[in-house]
C-alpha cells in the first residue's frame, strides 16, 4: 500500500478525506490546495521482532519473540534548494517487551468460575456443579 | 408470566405518541439468584425488535433472547437455550438475522465428527417458534480446537459470514474468515477455497474482532475482516473477494507505544468505496474512528477520542454503525476518575460523526455516556445498532464487570441525558445514569498503516446435527430503566 499522507495549513498530519472535507471535488493527484503539503516517506516501516538467543539447532519458529521495535512517525520539515518546505516522516524505533494476554476464553471461564465461587455451594444444581468442577479442572491445566 | 408481558403497564406504554428509550437487562433465572452474564452480540430485525446472546446463563449453556422494539419481551418460544448434542456447554457468541427473517446463532461448543474437540455451534430459528431449520457445526479439520470471538457473523443474501480462531498445533494461534451456506449451514467457497486465514507469529494471537460482506463499487462481493495482534499493539483489516483468489491485508498500528494492548473494535462499511473501523490504545483512553478505502484500505480520514481522567481501558469497543444519512456512530468504554474515585470504574460512551468526519454536537455534547457511580463496576459494550428510522442507538453489553446483561435504545439526537439523576425503573442492583458531561476531547488521529501478519488459505468442514432441540428458558424477564 501507498500511504497518502498531507499536512493541513495548520501543520496538522491528515487524509486525502481530510481535503475533501474542505476541498470536496479533489482529488488523490490533483493539484494541493494552497496551504496543504504532500508528506514524503509516508509507509511505516514493518514490525521487527527480537527473539532470544538462539541454541545451535534450535527452531526460532518454536521460540516466544521477546520484545518488538516499532516506528513511530516524526513530522520533519525542511527547505530545499528553492526555499521550498518539504515534509515527510522519519521513522523512529521505539523497542519495547511484548506482554501476552491470556486467551479471552479463558478470561472468561474464570469470570464464570469466580461467579460460582460467589454463591451459597448448597444453592447449586447438579450441573451447575458439573460445570465448576469442569472450569476449575480446565483452568488448571491452563 | 414473564415480567416482560407486564412491563407497559407498569412503565407506561413506550412507542404510545412521545416515545422512550430504555435499559433493560434481560435475564433467565432458573434458581432464585441474580440474573447473570454477559450480553455477547445482537442483531436488529426488520421490524426494529432485538435479537440477543449472552454467553452463557446459570444452566451452562448460551441463550437468546428477542425483545421488542418497546422493550418488552417477545414471544416465550423465542427465548431460547442453545443446548449443544454432545456432552458439555456452549458459549454463543453471534447472532444475526438472515434476509428470510431466519436467527442465525454462532458459538463455542463440543461437536462429534470422530474426536473430541470445540468447534463452532451454528443453528438458524424460524421466529416464534423453538423449531431450528437446522443446527449444524463447523470445525477446522486439522483436528484443532476452533474459539468465536467477538461479533464473529453477519449475513448477506444467503450466505453467513463468519471468522473464529484456532491453534494451529504447534506454534501460533490463527484467525479464520469462512462462509456458510443460510439454507442447511453447510461450508460455502469463500475465495477459491473454504477459508482464509490471518497468521501471526510464534505466541501472538491474531483475534478476529469483527466480520462482515459488501460490494464495492463494482458490485463484486467482498468478506471483511478485522482482527488485533495480541502482543503487538496492531489491529488490521483482511479482505477477500468471494469466488477469486483476490486478498488485501493492512495492519494499523495505534498512536503510542505506550499502551498495552490494541483494544478490540470492529467494522462496518461506510459506502461503495469506503469502510469504517474502530479500535482503541488500551490503556490510554483513547478510541480511534478510522475511514478507510476498500480498494487499498489507506487511510482516508481518522479521528479520535480521549477519555479524561484515564485509568485504563478501552477494553471493549463495538463495530461502528452508519445511519442512511452516512453518519457514523461509534460505541465504546472507559475507565476512568473523572466523576467517580474508583480507578477501575467503568462507562459506556457513543459518539457520532457525518462521513466527512466531523463530529456531531447533539443536545449540547459530543459524547454520551451510561454510567453506574457503583466503585470498581466495569462496563463494556459489544455491538450497536441503528433502527431503521434512524432515530435510536441501540447497544449491548454488560454491566458490573460483565456479570449483568445489557440492552439500551438511546436517541441518536443525543437527547434524554440527565447528569445528576439516575433513570428510572427497576434496574438491579446499580442505579444508572445517562450523562453528558464526560470530560473529553476529539481530535485528528494519529495512528499509521502498517504491515502485520501472513495470509493464506485453509478449510473448514461442518456436521450436521450438533444441537439439541431448542427448549424454552425457564423463567425469562427483564428488569428496564426509562431514558426520556
Amino acid at each position: 500500500m501507498s500511504s497518502h499522507v498531507y499536512v493541513n495549513p495548520e501543520n496538522i498530519v491528515s487524509y486525502p478525506g481530510d481535503i475533501q472535507r474542505e476541498h470536496p471535488d479533489w482529488q488523490v493527484g490533483d493539484e494541493l490546495p494552497d496551504g496543504w503539503h504532500e508528506v514524503g516517506n509516508a509507509d511505516c516501516p514493518d514490525l521487527i521482532l527480537i527473539y532470544p538467543e538462539f541454541e545451535e539447532g534450535q527452531d526460532e519458529t518454536n521460540t516466544t519473540p521477546v520484545k518488538a521495535t516499532r516506528y513511530e512517525a516524526e513530522l520533519s520539515v525542511t527547505t530545499d534548494e528553492n526555499g521550498v518546505s518539504v515534509y515527510s516522516f522519519i521513522w523512529n524505533p521505539v523497542t519495547y517487551d511484548i506482554v501476552y494476554e491470556p486467551l479471552p476464553h479463558e478470561k472468561e471461564k474464570q469470570r464464570k468460575l469466580d461467579a460460582y465461587k460467589l454463591r451459597d455451594p448448597a444453592s447449586l444444581s447438579a450441573v451447575e456443579i458439573n460445570e465448576y468442577e469442569k472450569l476449575s479442572q480446565e483452568l488448571e491445566e491452563a | 408470566m414473564p415480567l416482560g408481558a407486564f412491563k407497559a403497564t407498569i412503565f407506561g406504554a413506550a412507542g404510545g405518541g412521545g416515545e422512550s428509550g430504555w435499559v433493560i437487562q434481560p435475564y433467565s433465572d432458573t434458581t432464585g439468584s441474580s440474573p447473570t452474564y454477559w450480553m455477547y452480540d445482537m442483531a436488529l430485525a426488520s421490524d426494529d425488535s432485538i435479537w440477543a446472546t449472552t454467553l452463557t446463563n446459570f444452566s451452562g449453556n448460551g441463550v437468546t433472547f428477542h425483545i421488542n422494539a418497546d422493550g418488552t419481551l417477545a414471544a416465550d418460544n423465542d427465548q431460547k437455550v442453545i443446548d449443544p448434542t454432545q456432552s458439555g456447554s456452549t458459549d454463543t457468541r453471534g447472532i444475526a438475522v438472515a434476509a428470510n427473517g431466519d436467527v442465525i446463532t454462532v458459538g463455542g461448543g463440543p461437536i462429534n465428527d470422530g474426536s473430541s474437540r470445540t468447534g463452532l455451534l451454528t443453528t438458524a430459528n424460524t421466529p416464534g417458534t423453538l423449531v431450528q431449520d437446522w443446527d449444524n457445526s463447523l470445525f477446522s479439520p486439522v483436528g484443532a480446537a476452533g474459539y468465536a470471538y467477538q461479533t464473529p457473523i453477519r449475513t448477506k443474501g444467503t450466505s453467513g459470514y463468519g471468522c473464529w480462531y484456532y491453534y494451529d498445533g504447534s506454534t501460533k494461534y490463527i484467525s479464520e474468515m469462512w462462509r456458510i451456506s443460510l439454507s442447511d449451514g453447510a461450508e460455502q467457497t469463500l475465495g477459491t477455497t473454504d477459508s482464509w486465514r490471518v497468521e501471526g507469529s510464534y505466541a501472538d494471537t491474531i483475534y478476529p474482532v469483527s466480520a462482515i460482506a459488501c460490494d464495492d463499487a463494482s458490485g463484486d462481493e467482498w468478506m471483511y475482516i478485522q482482527w488485533r495482534s495480541s502482543a503487538h499493539r496492531y489491529v488490521g483489516i483482511q479482505g477477500v473477494k468471494v469466488g477469486t483468489g483476490t486478498t488485501f491485508r493492512q495492519g494499523y498500528l495505534s498512536a503510542s507505544s505506550t499502551g498495552s494492548v490494541t483494544s478490540n473494535g470492529g467494522i462496518c462499511e461506510a459506502d461503495a468505496n469506503n469502510l469504517y473501523m474502530t479500535w482503541g490504545d488500551n490503556g490510554q483512553g483513547r478510541l480511534y474512528m478510522v475511514k478507510v478505502a476498500k480498494s487499498d484500505m489507506s487511510i482516508q480520514w481518522q479521528r479520535e477520542i480521549q477519555i479524561g481522567s484515564s485509568t485504563a481501558g478501552p477494553d471493549y469497543i463495538a463495530p461502528p454503525v452508519t445511519d442512511s444519512s452516512g453518519n457514523v456512530y461509534a460505541v465504546f468504554n472507559s475507565r476512568d476518575t473523572q466523576q467517580f474515585s474508583s480507578a477501575n470504574n467503568g462507562s459506556v460512551h457513543w459518539a457520532k460523526w457525518d462521513s466527512s468526519g466531523n463530529v456531531q454536537t447533539l443536545d449540547g455534547t459530543t459524547l454520551k455516556t451510561l454510567t453506574t457511580p457503583t466503585a470498581s463496576q466495569q462496563a463494556y459494550p459489544m455491538r450497536a445498532e441503528i433502527s431503521s428510522d434512524d432515530n435510536w442507538l441501540y447497544i449491548c453489553g454488560a454491566f458490573e464487570s460483565g456479570n449483568r446483561p445489557f440492552l439500551a435504545k438511546l436517541p441518536t439526537d443525543g437527547t434524554g441525558t440527565d447528569n445528576s439523576t439516575a433513570l428510572s425503573g427497576n434496574f438491579p442492583g446499580d442505579d444508572l445514569y445517562y450523562k453528558n458531561n464526560w470530560t473529553h476531547s476529539e481530535n485528528p488521529a494519529t495512528s499509521v498503516a502498517s504491515g502485520h501478519g501472513s495470509g493464506g488459505t485453509g478449510s473448514v468442514s461442518t456436521y450436521t446435527g450438533q444441537v439439541e432441540d431448542h427448549v424454552a428458558q425457564a423463567n425469562p424477564g427483564i428488569y428496564l430503566d426509562e431514558v426520556s
